[in-house]
């Protein structure tokens, strides 16, 4: 353990002075008061219309954390492997009693730490902006609702950080590691996934009649709509940005194929359940795959 | 002019050999295959609810607003952010590679001019751009106007002229501004990293948000909302929510951003055709009125100027830089 804490702190200590990282994240926290400014006057504007969406600011932050959010996790994760590898400080390190999945271990959870605080951060100070300009009382469910989508965009973030770091690990050239995770970005970002599962869904079983959904058109016949929805979510961006504008709208009940999805918490979580598993597996699996290919592959 | 196109003919073989490029153009080509389907499925779904109601043609359905607009608007967003990120592969590092290996070197102890070099580089990166840009467009607009029978008439044919011409300016905007980052930024990593911060912060149109929130910050002489200007930008749906006397500011505002621009005017030109509901004589009909080219093209026209201004200006900033900075 104490060797995993010093790489951890070695990794934070890095990390905040990476100017990329900083570059990225000074960035992101721009946007987010931005948007909690933007949220914060249209609700004002607002305020006697038949709009009334007291958590609107966090359908708006949504798309920043796909995006700004993004930057500040690739920043983080796309050299963190190869850049050492060149530089002889990977041969160094292990030089000393330190064994290899204790050095993946601390990289992965010092990254994940740095992660976590600059969502939580900009996260909460969009928030605050918004909340002062509005002088919406905090009540606890919102408290509950800003909580859930901090740790959605922290499950986010660290499925891109996980991902940059695996392909770190296995790519040697830090430029091509940063341009294909910015291909998966591009993918996770569109509509690809959605569209591939419509058309596998055609294919499979044919033009079913269709009804308007979530993202677009979705089948009525249930084994149909579950293919697309499957191949939909597989795409992080596609599910936090779904969870994150259903716990803003939490006041206008929107009702999805006959079920309201987002009128109570607890009814949005169970609604709302079919858009966890990637945002957990994806960062779950690829910091497994980082730790397996990093202890398993030569390091000169 | 030999030495321009022989520099360019050499960056061009370099660029479609290249390993990264293909990959980032082949993922461009996938999405954007993908958008098409789910336009044309947005489409069809639109259809179905028009066909009882709407009184038109069912071979000209594709022309009511709400479905002719679905005819591009997703693949321009796919070119303002995919085919910008392979604009970015092929420059980041089409002079600090050249100047850390000695190739730049190698190449001006050759009778050939400084600017010549730039100039063919830059030439040899614009073809590759409008290869990118043609075949992706043409592969998704193709499917589209064979699946839902489109003629080809000549409305149609410049309004694609545009969207295409101006994504080939914008993609070649991208292309001018890694090159003139890699020409200052030495370390190939960095340079990325940057572009693909200023490219992000593009898509997402920072700078309007920062002036409307300038805006917003200090009261108007317009006495609206309480001495405030009612100016709002909502990031997740590019919506402007404003009185209609600050429209003007709106479209100025709009040219923050070369890619919100390109994306504006894309949409805009797309409308055919505007249906209203009319009674004559107690009667109930629709009047359906056409709109052509040469109307919508004078009222776009400011907004089709902020990605050209912005590729002006890069072209000239990539030249300058590359003229005046040293070699080493």
């Amino acid at each position: 353990m104490p060797g995993i804490s010093t790489i951890i702190k070695k990794e934070i200590s890095d990390a905040v002075t990476n100017r990329s990282f900083l570059l990225s994240f000074g960035i992101l926290v721009l946007c987010m008061v931005l948007a909690g400014f933007a949220a914060g006057n249209t609700f004002n504007s607002q305020r006697f219309g038949l709009a009334k969406d007291r958590l609107l600011i966090l359908s708006d932050i949504a798309p920043i954390i796909t995006l700004l959010g993004a930057l500040v996790a690739v920043a983080l994760g796309f050299n963190s492997i190869n850049k050492e590898r060149p530089e002889g400080s990977l041969e160094v390190m292990l030089s000393y009693p330190i064994y290899r999945d204790q050095i993946i271990l601390g990289k992965l959870l010092g990254n994940l730490v740095v992660t976590s605080i600059a969502t939580t951060a900009s996260t909460g100070i969009s928030l605050a902006l918004y909340l002062q300009m509005t002088k919406i009382v905090f009540d606890p469910e919102m408290l509950v609702r800003y909580t859930t989508l901090t740790l959605l965009a922290i499950l986010l973030l660290s499925g891109y950080l996980g991902l940059g770091i695996l392909l770190s690990a296995y790519i040697e050239d830090p430029k091509t590691t940063l341009l294909i995770t910015f291909l998966f970005l591009g993918i996770f970002n569109s509509e690809t996934l959605y569209s591939y599962g419509q058309i596998l869904s055609n294919l499979v079983y044919g033009n079913t009649p269709r009804v308007w959904g979530l993202g677009g058109s979705v089948p009525v016949y249930p084994p149909a709509k579950a293919l697309q929805d499957f191949i939909s979510s597989l795409s992080p961006a596609y599910d936090f940005t779904s969870f994150s504008t259903n716990l803003g709208n939490y006041l206008q009940p929107m009702t999805l194929n006959g079920v309201v999805v987002n009128s109570r918490f607890w009814d949005l979580i169970t609604n709302n359940l079919v858009f966890l598993p990637v945002l957990i597996i994806l960062p779950v699996a690829t910091f497994i795959g980082c730790y397996i290919l990093f202890t398993r592959t030569d390091i000169s | 002019m030999p030495g321009i196109f022989t520099i360019a003919k050499k960056e061009f073989m370099d660029h479609v050999s290249d390993q990264t490029f293909l990959l980032c153009f082949g993922t461009l080509l996938v999405v954007m295959v993908a958008s098409t389907f789910y336009q044309l499925n947005y489409i069809h779904q639109q259809m179905v609810s028009l066909v009882p109601s709407a009184g038109l043609f069912e071979s000209e359905l594709w022309k009511d607003p709400q479905n002719s607009v679905m005819l591009e608007t997703v693949l321009t967003g796919d070119i303002a952010s995919l085919g910008a990120l392979v604009a970015i592969a092929l420059s980041f590092n089409s002079i600090n590679k050249e100047r850390t290996e000695g190739s730049l070197r190698v190449l001006l102890s050759y009778p050939i001019s400084k600017s010549k070099i730039i100039l063919g580089k830059l030439l040899g990166g614009i073809l590759v751009v409008v290869i990118v840009v043609l075949t992706s467009m043409t592969i998704s607009l193709g499917i589209e106007m064979y699946v839902l029978s489109i003629p080809l008439t000549s409305e149609v044919f410049l309004r694609l002229a545009t969207i295409v011409g101006l994504g080939i300016v914008l993609l070649v905007f991208f292309l001018c501004l890694g090159t003139a980052v890699s020409i200052v930024v030495r370390d190939p990593s960095t340079c990325l990293i940057s572009l693909l911060i200023i490219s992000t912060l593009l898509q997402v149109n920072t700078i309007a948000m920062i002036l409307v929130t300038i805006g917003n910050i200090f009261p108007r002489s317009l006495h609206i909302n309480g001495g405030r200007a009612n100016l709002q930008y909502s990031p997740s749906t590019y919506s402007w929510q404003m009185p209609p006397v600050l429209s003007q500011i709106d479209k100025n505002w709009l040219r923050a951003s070369p890619v919100l621009a390109y994306r504006t005017v894309s949409d805009n030109i797309f409308h055919f055709q505007n249906v209203f509901v009319s009674v004559v004589h107690n009667t109930v009909g629709l009047d359906i009125i056409t709109i052509e080219f040469s109307w919508l093209l004078p009222r776009n026209i400011n907004l089709m100027w902020t990605p050209v201004i912005y590729l002006v200006v890069a072209f000239i900033v990539c030249i300058v830089l590359f003229l005046w900075r040293d070699v080493d």
